[in-house]
């Protein structure tokens, strides 16, 4: 192993053509990782403000909001079970086309660790990406929907964005709005589309919920199952793991390819090696430390390619760099460098000593 | 460290009816030929024959690189046939040091490097005696200056030098060298077995060299000649004086 890091050093130019490759992977990688991340968090923003909190949903719904229906008399049911500390309820509806901003408008009642109370005096709590948009600031008006009823601003929060940013006002608030600019789509009176429950002080969220989930007609779910249950996310994330799955691949086989055509170039020096007593692990070892030592200045390139390009990319374009993620991808190349190296073996060990002499 | 050649009544090498075939039944060359050879623990060996008559692949069956298709060889006593090939490596890295015909240095690794890197095959680190082993040969051999160098930085001559130095750094009991002269002037040739000389028999190790060069006979203790995989009558060194 030790020759084999000399030569990384010694010699960087013969590796430059598989650092490149490797490096322009990383990069994809990476991308990918930042749209697959960017698009699902862009999607998800007003359920991930309900971390901690139980979403009730009507049987059958499948946990969607815009298909359920709950009646609000359920709420004094839920409120009355040990461990409930409020319930409150939770409406959206989406603007459609039109040459006004899209959005969508959340009807709610509870405060959340991410979202602040409604205010009393129908002030509205919006997005931050649409703050960042189109340049609006706490105190500002916006005329909602087509009877353009006003609403002020009174906060303006990080990462809410559903698809398109989220403007969050009282469920009474809302209602009134609604029931002028798109009467069908209101929930009948006493139904809502969905509720809210806040746990009690320490109980357990996963007890609450088994608790909960005996009453009969409504599905209960966390943050978290209700965002896998989202079309728009399991569609987005198949594909997006789909194509680094195969990127993956792609780069164990750049390895394995390189690494086997250097091998052959190498047989000499391997017969030599193994006629003065090296044994095949010992140099198999040497290659897959070369794969590693550069796969790693690989992720630290390509890496910093990435964030390049990521902050050339216009705000709109839904790219998050997550630590998790990009963790993620340095492991999964050094795992692919790994093993695409190990697939020299069968070479290494039919290179015979015997062809050093003579 | 490990078990050395100590009692030198024990041959360094003893072939007993070594036959090497190679190829299928159609095709079939015998390059051994019930091969009978006994090397002593410091004894000198210059093996001449001509092309083809199996001279390497004595070389290559002595030093464990290749199994005979039959017979027995022994190597400071160990019958060598029936090892693995993990313990045939390990064996050719503390029992036989090899020169082959082209020199084959590791060309990223500086001289005084070359040398080390046997030492690193069984995994043991490289200590401050194996540094001072090293630094010791490469004086031996006239490279004391020369420890940093690569090998593209070094002659034909001084590269075969640090081949040897190779070859003894990690104290074999056997040396097998092949051809070491070919590719040098006759003066560099001569330095080259005056070296081989010098450094074999300051150290007791048994020697094995082939050669096709008549002017370097006069260096052996014993010549023997291979024909068509056979030995012939051994001559004695100093009678071709
Ligand atoms: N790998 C092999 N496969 C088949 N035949 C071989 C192989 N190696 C050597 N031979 C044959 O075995 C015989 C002995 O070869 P060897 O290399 O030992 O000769 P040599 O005495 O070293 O010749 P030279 O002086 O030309 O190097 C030759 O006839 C050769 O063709
Ligand atoms: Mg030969």
């Amino acid at each position: 192993m030790g020759i084999a890091l000399k030569e990384l050093i010694r010699r960087p130019s013969r590796f430059v053509s598989v650092g490149g490759a490797l490096t322009m992977l990383v990069v994809l990688l990476v991308v990918l990782g930042g749209f697959l991340d960017g698009l699902a968090l862009n999607s998800t923003g007003p359920y991930r403000a309900h971390e901690g909190r139980l979403l009730v949903f009507s049987d059958g719904s499948e946990l969607l909001i815009q298909r359920s229906k709950v009646d609000t008399a359920r709420g004094d049911q839920l409120a009355s079970v040990e461990g409930v500390a409020a319930v409150g309820a939770l409406n959206q509806i989406a603007s459609t086309a039109g040459d006004t901003v899209d959005i969508v408008l959340f009807g709610y009642d509870l405060s959340t660790e991410v979202i602040p109370p409604p205010s009393a005096e129908g002030g509205a709590v919006i997005d931050r990406a649409l703050a960042d948009r189109y340049d609006v600031t706490e105190g500002d008006t916006l005329l909602l929907r087509a009877t353009s009823e006003p609403v002020t601003v009174s906060a303006i929060v990080d990462d809410l964005s559903q698809g398109s940013p989220t403007v969050w006002i009282s469920t009474q608030r809302w209602r009134e709005i609604v029931g002028v600019g798109n009467p069908a789509a209101l929930p009948p009176v006493g139904t809502d589309q969905a509720l809210v429950v806040e746990p009690a002080g320490d109980t357990d969220l996963a007890t609450l919920a088994t608790r909960l989930t005996a009453i009969d007609g409504i599905d209960v779910a966390t943050s978290d199952e209700v965002i896998d249950a989202l079309p728009v996310v399991q569609q987005q994330s198949s594909t997006f793991q789909g194509i680094i799955g195969v990127t993956f691949v792609v780069t164990l086989m750049v390895v394995a390819l390189f690494f086997t055509l250097i091998t052959l170039e190498r047989v000499d020096l391997y017969a030599v090696l193994k006629a003065l007593g090296a044994r095949t692990g010992y140099l198999v070892a040497g290659i897959s430390a070369q794969a590693i030592g550069v796969s790693l200045v690989a992720l630290v390139l390509g890496l910093g390619l990435s964030m390049a390009f990521v902050g050339l990319l216009p705000a709109e374009l839904p790219v998050r760099l997550v630590p998790g993620r990009l963790l993620q991808t340095g492991v999964g190349v050094l795992l692919s460098a790994l093993i695409g190296s190990l697939f020299t073996l069968r070479r290494v060990l039919n290179i015979d000593p015997a062809e050093a002499i003579g | 460290m490990k078990p050395k050649h100590m009692d030198t009544n024990i041959p360094a090498l003893q072939l007993d009816k070594v036959r090497k075939v190679y190829g299928t039944d159609d095709q079939e060359v015998v390059a051994l030929d019930d091969v009978s050879l006994t090397v002593g623990s410091d004894e000198m060996m210059l093996l001449v024959g001509p092309s083809g008559s199996g001279k390497t692949t004595l070389l290559t069956v002595a030093g464990a690189l290749l199994r005979p298709t039959s017979g027995s060889v022994r190597v400071g006593g160990v019958e060598i046939t029936d090892l693995g090939d993990r313990q045939l490596a390990e064996f050719r890295r503390d029992q036989v040091g090899f020169v082959f015909q082209s020199v084959n240095l590791v060309p990223f690794l500086t001289a005084r490097e070359n040398l080390l890197v046997v030492r690193q095959f069984g995994g043991s680190r490289i200590d401050a005696a194996a540094k001072q082993r090293a630094d010791q040969l490469l004086d031996e051999l006239g490279l004391g200056g020369r420890g940093a160098s690569l090998p593209s930085q070094l002659s034909g001559g001084q590269k075969q030098r640090v081949a040897i130095g190779r070859a003894l750094m990690n104290d074999p009991s056997l040396v097998l060298v092949d051809e070491p002269t070919s590719a040098l002037d006759s003066e560099l040739g001569k330095q080259v077995m005056d070296l081989l000389r010098r450094e074999i028999k300051g150290r007791g190790v048994a020697a094995i060299i082939v050669t096709h060069d008549d002017r370097v006979l006069e260096y052996a203790d014993r010549i023997v000649r291979i024909v068509d995989g056979a030995l012939e009558t051994a001559a004695d060194g100093s009678s071709t004086d």
